[in-house]
């Protein structure tokens, strides 16, 4: 694989531990606070600490200030018809000036279009025009934000009849050409799959592991669609699955120990739930011995 | 017609056809429209939790849903979301019962903007140089503040719907409030008619003096200045000029 040379004037930060994080939820700010359990990292909402002021910055600044600091972006549009928004990359480039996180990443969807924000990540055909395009915008941000940014893998409901690449492979060229690091979400993994009648183990083997720097563990709905078919919705307000668990085992059994985010953003349970999750998470990774490959700049 | 555009117009429409270019086999496309209502619904009923208690959930999010059709969000940052929700909410048929709705939501709209607004010292008014100092000096209101003028009891109806168990406010009558942040805490500080007018005619003025000397009644300067001070103090009024400095 050859990686892009690192964009000139990039920072070289040492990205995030290879430990268990926690996604923050507002219901649990005291207790992260407070130290209330062992966090490698905290991933915080870019767009939650877009304020121009008050208490909010002094809550950015007090994380960064305890943990190494995943800043997580929602509504940059990467995936978007339309150039990226000068204004959204300024205040996000205004947040990593502040507080230097650990890593910056975003998402392969769209969720902005015509002036309208959708605020849900919607999905993207694989096919050549799309490629050209998330290429385009994947490098304009890290030129923009003077930093690596990871590309997450989404969570789909519905396929494009354009489509013509598989999506592994569309997220492996873009890392490829854009020397990008990849987020690894195992649930979106899990849930794409069964809603595609994808196998989520194939899809797993052929990631390009060398490039993840974090993996997303999170909670999903089990319906069925109207046909009767069995759906999975992404909702981030269950349990990590049973299954999730162990696919990402199973990843780390491969790759080694890398950077592993709980995510909770609805129905919030108790501190101590998602602190336990992180613990399970966190004793996935000391169990195994194997050296983890690095293929991106960061 | 870009397919985004076509994409974006089926997740926007309540009972439009999925495109045609996606496979949408038991009717899977609908979650994406429902994403779209029930994250900006929730988004709303968290700027607005009064409103959403004075009307009820199921009417909140039947108003809101209709808001959404009508005007989707113009800012990625959610917290924004909601600033003309105050003149939709006046304007909507089904609330006309409900003639105070409109000025809580501006009041509710003003706190969350008031909680991420940037920060700006007050002007100094400790001592009499510095009194003679701001006295030439244009006034504006902080950038975390709001004139919330309304002709119910405002203030009232939002106060009552803080408790568990709200209770019938006493003094039906007009209220005016000023919603900013007083270190990192939102307040609003009830304005009387007096202190009202002044400030209307304050953040027209050249400078807190010419303000001063408009005053109908020129023996009440003394307790303008007074009401300056304190909202000044309180965070809610600053030196215009220092509103042009980075903070």
């Amino acid at each position: 694989m050859t990686a892009a040379a690192p964009l000139a004037g990039t920072n070289r930060r040492a990205g995030l531990p290879p430990s268990a994080g926690l996604g923050l939820r507002r219901e649990h700010i005291d207790d992260v606070l407070a130290g209330a359990a062992t966090l490698g990292f905290v991933e915080i909402h870019a767009e939650n600490y877009m304020s121009e002021g008050g208490p909010t910055l002094a809550l950015l600044d007090r994380l960064a200030s305890m943990y190494p600091i995943s800043l997580h972006g929602v509504a940059l549009s990467l995936g978007g018809e339309a150039p990226l928004d000068k204004a959204h990359l300024a205040r996000l480039r205004r947040i990593i000036d502040r507080i230097a996180p650990a890593s910056f990443s975003e998402h392969l969807a769209w969720s902005s279009h015509d002036g309208i924000y959708f605020n849900d990540l919607l999905p993207i055909a694989y096919d050549a025009q799309s490629l050209e395009r998330v290429v385009a915008h994947v490098d304009a941000a890290q030129t923009a934000l003077g930093m690596t940014l990871l590309l997450e893998n989404p969570s789909t409901y519905v396929g494009f009849a354009g489509s013509s690449w598989d999506e592994v492979d569309f997220i492996a060229e873009v890392a490829r050409r854009t020397g990008c690091g990849l987020l690894l979400d195992i649930n979106n993994v899990l849930v794409s799959s069964v809603n595609h009648g994808w196998d989520p183990r194939q899809y797993l083997q052929r990631f390009p592991m060398a490039r993840v720097g974090e993996i997303h563990l999170a909670g999903h709905l089990v319906t069925v669609d109207e046909l009767g078919r069995r759906l999975l919705i992404d909702t981030h307000g269950e349990a990590i699955a049973p299954d999730v668990w162990t696919l990402f085992a199973e990843v780390i059994a491969r790759t080694g120990p890398l950077p592993t985010l709980i995510e909770r953003d609805n129905d919030v349970p108790a501190f101590a739930i998602v602190a336990a999750e992180v613990a399970r998470a966190a004793a996935v990774l000391s169990a195994v011995r194997v050296e983890p490959a690095r293929e991106f700049a960061r | 017609m870009t397919p985004q555009s076509v994409f974006s117009a089926a997740v926007r429409a309540s009972d439009g056809e999925p495109p045609a270019f996606v496979t949408d086999a038991g009717g899977r496309f609908g979650i994406y429209r429902r994403n779209h209502f029930s994250s900006l619904v929730a988004a709303l009923g968290q700027t607005f939790p009064v409103i959403k208690r004075l009307v009820g959930d199921d009417f909140f999010d039947a108003t809101a849903s209709y808001f959404v059709t009508q005007h989707g969000p113009r800012s990625r940052i959610i917290a924004e979301y909601g600033a003309d929700f105050a003149d939709f909410v006046g304007a909507f048929e089904p609330a006309q019962g409900l003639p105070y709705l409109a000025d809580v939501a501006r009041l509710e709209y003003a706190r969350v903007r008031a909680f991420h607004a940037a920060d700006h010292g007050p002007p100094d008014t400790n001592g009499e140089t510095a009194i003679a100092a701001v006295l030439g000096c244009r006034i504006a209101l902080h950038p975390s503040a709001t004139l919330i003028v309304s002709a119910h009891p405002v203030l009232g109806i939002w106060q009552t719907n803080q408790l568990a168990a709200p209770v019938a406010v006493e003094q039906w009558e007009d209220e005016a409030c000023l919603v900013h942040r007083d270190g990192d805490a939102v307040v609003q500080t009830p304005v009387d008619h007096a202190t009202r007018h002044f400030l209307e005619t304050l953040i027209e003025a050249e400078s807190l003096e010419t303000a001063l000397l408009t005053l109908a009644e020129p023996a009440m300067a003394g307790a303008a200045l007074l009401q300056f001070i304190r909202l000044a103090r309180a965070g809610a009024l600053v030196a215009a000029a220092d509103l042009t400095r980075i903070s």
